[in-house]
């Protein structure tokens, strides 16, 4: 055992340490690993030069146009938590549904994973499902150990479900490997992988897994039923729930926040928008939304909102004729009189929204909401920056290299290097974020893996799955700190983490399906790509 | 001299939080306005995407120390959970001494020297045509580390900061 090894064990036991003691877990992550760092410089066997590399490490986290996303959704979903309509579309669904537990259950189904795809980041997703769904279940006596799995686990869906990050900085990683590790045995010419092939790889594994979810959820109802406490409770669902909603309330209710979350994400799925722009029209109609059901006593607010998203169809319809397109192919502009009209019905729209921001002001419902959120942002944030400061000291310890010598000095081919690597990566998915392990490992195993005979989107898409999984995994799991940050102090930290452990179940037969059926995961592709 | 401090630290702390508000109000309306330039009228500022840019970058870094304040940074709370607030303090304490203050100064001495560069030559935007003042974005990260140093110290002089709950949360 070399010496860089022996520190690396010493900086694995002492970071854990350190996020069990209970201090927040963006110091320990950090903290640790510089202390240890320390530590070895003063026995000569670390170069301190490499933690200067950290504030570069600092401005790549603020000035990458990805994470623009992430305070915005979680000013989307606070805002639906705050004016309550996450909660009375749930409400609304089952009871259109029907009124039983399992029709609940599946709708949070539904709708977590229309959010967790819509949102693509896992500490948003989590904490707003835990805020939104979480009351909602238990009030309706479903236990809050099945509430939990399932808000952990559907929260990680959007690591999964297209559109992600995580394939998105994948496809990235893969198809440098994919190339090099083609070059190496001679073919010049490999098919390109691109983010297109990974997200159409990921969606047959995706919905399996959705379904796998689903029918364990009902099984696991039926077992809830039997136990006499919770049967005690069964009464309640009825008593608070009104029969059938209203045409008003469908329309006012449920019909806006299901049609935002499907345009938000149907605007990403199909390329029209990037995740951040979509994100900012999220939250614009998540603004209407709630300033348009602040109640009987604000009239005003409800025709202004109505108004604007009238406007907006009127836009909307003019921009698909391309009348507010405005031209400067002449080198100077030239004002239509759509144009005009155009400009004026922007000009609407934006007071139509600042004035629905007022209303939500005086609601006393804007500044708590923004304030939560620079919260829970910086909570996400702190994380991602320290996570950058152990994957420096990890490679400082030479740590990257001790895994590719690891790795390359195997007996058994490729697939024991492959269960290895998925292995190596489960744990390393407890302590690092995704993006470190993506950038990590791919580069240092795609290379060698990918020149047997494996198909590049297979493989990443066994990586995607799997960090997914060590997500979820208790006790370092990340879903379970963010999920631990809003579930309600009566929630046993290890209650949440027994809730899981069935859901991670449920990933690893999922991973076991997809090696078997490759085709789950390349027929897609192949299909829409050629 | 303790006092005067803490309520030093109070103010601060009360400043970078509306700061924060601002910018988070300000990313929302300016990226919300460059989508509806670009997909009704066709048309794009880059100065308005860097105010987007430019906006989020200080927001994700300036909010740590609030929150640190705050107490908002998550916890795994499995063994904290049985411990008595005596002891629970003596963790705090020491994660900040241990943790915090190391980090923070660490990088507040590495970032020194990047941020001086950045300003001897004003730093504008990486985009042509785009918003000058980069500069003044790279200065968050140790205007950050000197806040994240002054809660720190003001947690280490009043127990009670940590367990102020927000009014307004």
């Amino acid at each position: 055992m070399t010496v860089e090894a022996v520190w690396l064990c010493v900086l694995a036991i002492s970071l854990f340490g350190a996020i069990l003691s209970g201090v927040p877990v963006m110091l320990a992550i950090a903290g640790a690993p510089m202390i240890v760092a320390f530590v070895a410089s003063m026995f000569g066997h670390f170069d301190l030069s490499y933690l200067a590399a950290f504030p570069q490490r600092v401005f790549g986290v603020m000035n990458n146009p990805l994470l623009v996303a992430v305070p915005l959704f979680v000013l989307m979903g606070i805002l639906l938590e705050r004016s309550q309509q996450a909660e009375k579309l749930l409400i609304n669904i089952t009871r259109l549904m029907g009124q039983t537990r399992s029709v609940l259950v599946l709708s949070v189904l539904f709708i977590s994973t229309l959010i967790a795809a819509s949102t693509g980041i896992i500490g948003a997703t989590i904490i707003m499902l835990g805020m939104i769904s979480l009351p909602t279940m238990l009030k309706a006596g479903i236990s809050a150990r099945l509430g939990s799995g399932l808000i952990c686990a559907s929260g990680t869906l959007g690591q999964i479900i297209p559109p992600s990050i995580v394939l998105i900085l994948l496809g990235d990683q893969i198809s440098n490997a994919y190339l090099e590790a083609q070059q190496s045995v001679g073919n010049f010419a490999p098919e390109p992988v691109s983010v297109g092939d990974l997200f159409a790889g990921a969606l047959l594994p995706g919905f399996v897994l959705v379904c796998l979810y689903g029918v364990y959820c009902l099984i696991a109802l039926t077992w809830d039923a039997r136990d006499p406490e919770r049967a005690s409770i069964e009464g309640k669902i009825g008593e608070t729930d009104g029969g059938m909603p209203t045409i008003g309330s469908l329309l006012m209710e449920i019909a806006p926040p299901v049609l935002l979350i499907v345009s938000v994400l149907g605007s990403i799925l199909f390329g029209i928008a990037t995740p951040t722009e979509a994100a900012s029209i999220g939250v614009a109609g998540t603004i209407l939304i709630a300033a348009g059901n602040l109640g009987e006593a604000r009239p005003s607010a409800r025709l202004i909102s109505v108004a604007t998203v009238v406007l907006a169809a009127i836009a909307l319809t003019m921009q698909r004729y391309g009348l507010t397109k405005i031209d400067f192919s002449q080198g100077h502009h030239t004002f239509t009189l759509s144009n005009v009209i155009g400009c004026i019905i922007g000009a609407g729209m934006a007071l139509g929204i600042l004035l629905s921001l007022f209303a939500l002001f005086r609601a006393r419902m804007l500044v708590p909401s923004l304030h939560k959120t620079v919260q829970i942002s910086a909570m996400i944030f702190g994380i991602i920056i320290a996570a950058s400061m152990l994957s420096l000291v990890f490679r400082g310890f030479d740590g990257d290299e001790l895994v590719a010598t690891l790795l390359t000095g195997l007996p058994g081919g490729h697939w024991t290097l492959l269960l290895l690597t998925m292995l190596g990566i489960f744990l390393l998915g407890f302590v690092l974020e995704f993006i470190e392990i993506v950038f990590i490992v791919v580069p240092i195993v795609g290379p060698i893996l990918l020149q047997a005979d494996i198909h590049p989107v297979w493989f990443a898409i066994l990586i995607a799955l799997n960090i997914q999984t060590s997500f979820l995994t208790p006790p370092f799991g990340f879903a379970l700190f963010y999920y631990r940050s809003v579930a309600p102090s009566d929630i046993a930290t290890l209650e949440i983490y027994k809730s899981v452990i069935p859901f991670v179940i449920l990933q690893l037969i999922t991973i076991c399906i997809v090696v078997v059926f490759p085709a789950l995961a390349t027929w897609l592709p192949d299909l829409l790509f050629g | 001299m303790q006092t005067a401090f803490l309520h030093f630290a109070y103010r601060t702390d009360c400043l970078n939080k509306a700061f924060c508000l601002g910018l988070l109000s300000l990313v929302f309306l300016a990226q919300f306005t460059v989508v509806m330039l670009r997909y009704l009228f066709n048309i794009g500022f880059i100065q308005l995407q860097d105010t987007v840019s430019y906006s989020f970058a200080v927001l994700c870094i300036l909010a740590v120390p609030t929150a640190l304040r705050s107490d908002a940074h998550v916890r795994v709370d499995i063994f904290r959970a049985e411990q008595s607030p005596a002891t629970a303090r003596r963790f705090d304490v020491a994660a900040v001494i241990f943790f915090l203050i190391p980090v923070f100064g660490l990088t507040l001495w590495h970032a020194y020297p990047l941020v001086a560069y950045s300003w001897s030559i004003f730093e504008g935007s990486r985009e042509t045509g785009g918003l000058p003042g980069f500069f003044l974005v790279l200065t968050a990260l140790p205007i950050t580390c000197a806040l994240a140093l002054i809660q720190g110290l003001a947690i280490l002089l009043d127990s009670k900061i940590l367990s102020e709950k927000e009014a307004a949360s």
